[in-house]
């Protein structure tokens, strides 16, 4: 590797989860160094991971201690050197909206907030983490197909669970007929214009309603949005109002207006399919605020690569390109002149 | 190949020969980029033109040299036939064209007011394309598109077709609901309607909202109860170029860059999004008037060797929705 072909680098101190980079043009290779297992010696812990224009997602060639010393050896991420597999490095284009491959699901609970088993390997355009946002399809649950859910509540490859809450359950569980898809890694990834819109999970009966959404929404305090309640949603009052927001979290947010004595939201259940979905647009913002003057003009997609980790298991992580909590790491990329398959 | 009756240059002595006619060489679908272009460009370049050629006509009056001896230059007579020289559709043989010139009497009267006024100014007006724009243009036009349909995509309404699938194809019903929510929103119609004819196979059109779509759904549209080709209109000419035809008061606009969403249905198929819109339901705002232009540097420009040129653009525009009622995005699957 030519190390002039350096187009940009830099350095972090890893919190033990995914770390997203963002470049300023695309690369061809990508070098990360973890300076406090290099440091350390612990026997397994990676110390070095490249990847190279070629490379699947996820994949990296590490350097690693092969013992309790500073011996040095080298192998690939997916073959793992002791006995696991570990995360490597994925290369990401926000604006790619593909989503990844569909992913068997084994069962779905008929909960406010569906808990999924998976029955096949995680894409290969990612896999799903804590705030990932997935999208549901073919299952028996059919009021929730098609539809994106951010998740959380993760067992690696096993499990997750939709994170935010449901008016009403599914009505019934979710076969072994179904499947899921990756669609983004997190809400930064999935959004790239403003405004967002979202559809809606659900809304109390209280003074002020308080609007959850199936995807965390990043909304901020003082945008204006208009509320869209079909008929099968049932709080049909709150139709087409438009509502100020106040955030409570990154699911939920307040409209100040008084849904008490408004029926009461419904989201509808799998024999209520087809329907359309309540929904949220952005619409402008109060004018002591502005956030959409940007938002709404700039592209927010970007061109970067993820450095993965493990934030479970302990042992994965120590081999892993997004290393272990305080880990301090630094990483350079660069473009070659060209990058063919010759 | 049409040919072009340069009448105006019969005149150039007159002082109304600024006007030169250049000839568009791509596609009409562009003509909307050259304009701009030609709005921010052209007129230093035709402004310099114009005293050039005003300096020749004052040169050619006084040496005699000038186009206007070919013409009768009586006041208000309308005698004088032009024999003029014209390339004829193949470009190999020229062919002699008689031509009424009834511009005569537009250049006598022009040269007395010239007499009273010793001078004129015209507005020199073309139109002139560049053939290297071609393709810039089309990178122009995708850009401008995918900002649209990006931004309106993210922020309208979605109602989703109804059966089976969800959404699954597009029906009549569907277009129904659609039209009656942009009417309930007092959303004005885009575009007039157009009368019945007698012609045979036609039917009159209504005044219609747009509906824009991918290319993709089209076979869809086809089979759909009450949809009218565009050749079934009573005037299809009035049809736009991506026009597929309407049901009821939506007029289908299609594109291969039309806006879709993979494995977004309940069977996991590609969802279309068919973004149906009224009358200015979104606008496109020039940032501080700048709008977007063509750079062309011609290779006269890189040295005596001329070996590199430059061509590309500037975009300084923002798509923006100016009511998001009147905006509704119909998502449907294929058949």
């Amino acid at each position: 590797m030519a190390s002039n072909t350096i187009t940009q680098q830099g350095f972090f101190t890893s919190k033990g989860t995914d770390k997203f980079i963002k470049l300023r043009s695309d690369v061809d290779w990508v070098k990360v160094y973890n300076v406090t297992n290099i440091e350390a010696s612990t026997q397994w812990a990676g110390t070095t991971w490249t990847w190279f224009r070629g490379m699947a997602n996820d994949e990296a060639i590490t350097e690693f201690h092969s013992a309790a010393s500073q011996i040095a050896s080298q192998a690939t991420v997916s073959t793992g050197y002791n006995g696991v597999a570990y995360h490597g490095i994925t290369l990401i284009d926000s604006s790619v909206k593909t989503p990844g491959a569909a992913v068997s699901l084994a069962s779905g609970t008929d909960t406010t907030q569906p808990l999924y088993s998976t029955s096949g390997a995680p894409g290969t355009l990612g896999r799903v983490v804590a705030g990932s946002i997935v999208r549901i399809q073919n299952t028996t649950q059919t009021n929730l197909n098609g539809l994106d859910f951010s998740v959380d509540t993760i067992t690696p490859d096993t499990s997750f669970r939709l994170a935010n809450t449901l008016a009403t359950a599914p009505g019934v569980i979710a076969g072994a007929l179904g499947s899921y898809r990756f669609v983004a890694p997190n809400i930064e990834v999935y959004d790239m214009f403003m405004p967002k819109k979202r559809v809606i999970a659900k809304i109390t009966a209280a003074s002020p309603g308080v609007v959850t959404t199936l995807v965390d929404h990043s909304y901020q305090t003082g945008q204006k949005v208009r509320i869209h309640v079909p008929a099968g949603s049932e709080m049909i009052e709150l139709d087409g109002q438009l509502v100020t927001v106040t955030r409570v979290d990154a699911a939920t947010f307040s409209i100040g207006i008084d849904t008490s004595a408004y029926t009461a939201f419904v989201f509808p259940i799998y024999t209520d399919t087809p329907f359309t979905a309540a929904s949220v647009i952005p619409v402008g913002e109060d004018t002591s605020y502005n956030y959409l003057a940007d938002g709404a003009l700039e592209n927010t997609a970007f061109l970067g690569f993820i450095l993965q980790t493990d934030p479970v298991t302990a042992a994965i992580a120590l081999g892993s390109a997004g290393g272990t909590a305080d880990d301090i790491m630094i990483w350079e990329a660069g473009k070659s002149f060209s990058a063919t398959a010759e | 190949m049409n040919v072009t009756y340069n009448i105006f240059s019969n005149i150039n002595g007159s002082g109304i020969g600024l006007m030169e006619t250049f000839r568009l060489s791509i596609s009409s679908i562009y003509k909307s980029c050259i304009v701009k272009f030609h709005k921010l460009v052209t007129n230093w370049f035709f402004i310099f033109k114009k005293w050039i050629n005003t300096w020749k006509q004052f040169t050619e009056c006084f040496t005699g040299n000038s186009p206007k001896k070919l013409i009768l230059f009586s006041p208000f007579a309308l005698n004088s036939i032009c024999k003029r020289d014209t390339a004829s559709e193949s470009l190999q043989q020229p062919f002699k064209n008689w031509c009424f010139c009834i511009i005569k009497l537009k250049a006598n009267f022009v040269s007395i007011i010239r007499s009273i006024f010793g001078f004129i100014f015209v507005n020199a007006q073309a139109a002139f394309g560049i053939n290297e724009s071609s393709k810039i243009g089309i990178i122009y036009l995708f850009n401008f598109i995918h900002s649209i349909k990006n931004v309106v995509l993210h922020a309208v309404k979605s109602i989703k077709v109804t059966e089976m699938d969800n959404p699954t194809e597009i029906t009549g019903s569907d277009v129904d609901v659609v039209t009656r929510t942009l009417l309930n929103n007092d959303a004005y119609t885009i575009m007039d309607n157009i009368e019945g004819e007698d012609k045979y196979g036609t039917a009159p059109v209504r005044d219609a909202y747009f509906a824009l779509s991918s290319t993709q759904i089209t076979g869809n549209l086809n089979n759909i109860k009450g949809f009218l080709q565009k050749n079934q209109y009573p005037a299809p000419m009035n049809a736009l170029r991506s026009e597929w035809g309407a049901i009821g008061s939506l007029r289908f606009l299609v594109s291969s860059i039309g806006s879709l969403t993979e494995h977004s249905s309940n069977l996991d198929q590609t969802v279309y999004n068919n973004i149906c819109v009224g009358m200015e339901a979104y606008a496109c705002i020039e940032q501080d008037g700048y709008s977007a232009s063509f750079i062309y540097r011609p290779p006269i420009y890189d040295g005596p060797l001329a070996l590199n040129i430059s061509v590309g653009y500037k975009f300084a525009e923002v798509p923006r929705i100016t009511n998001d009622l009147w905006v509704i995005n119909l998502r449907s699957t294929l058949a």
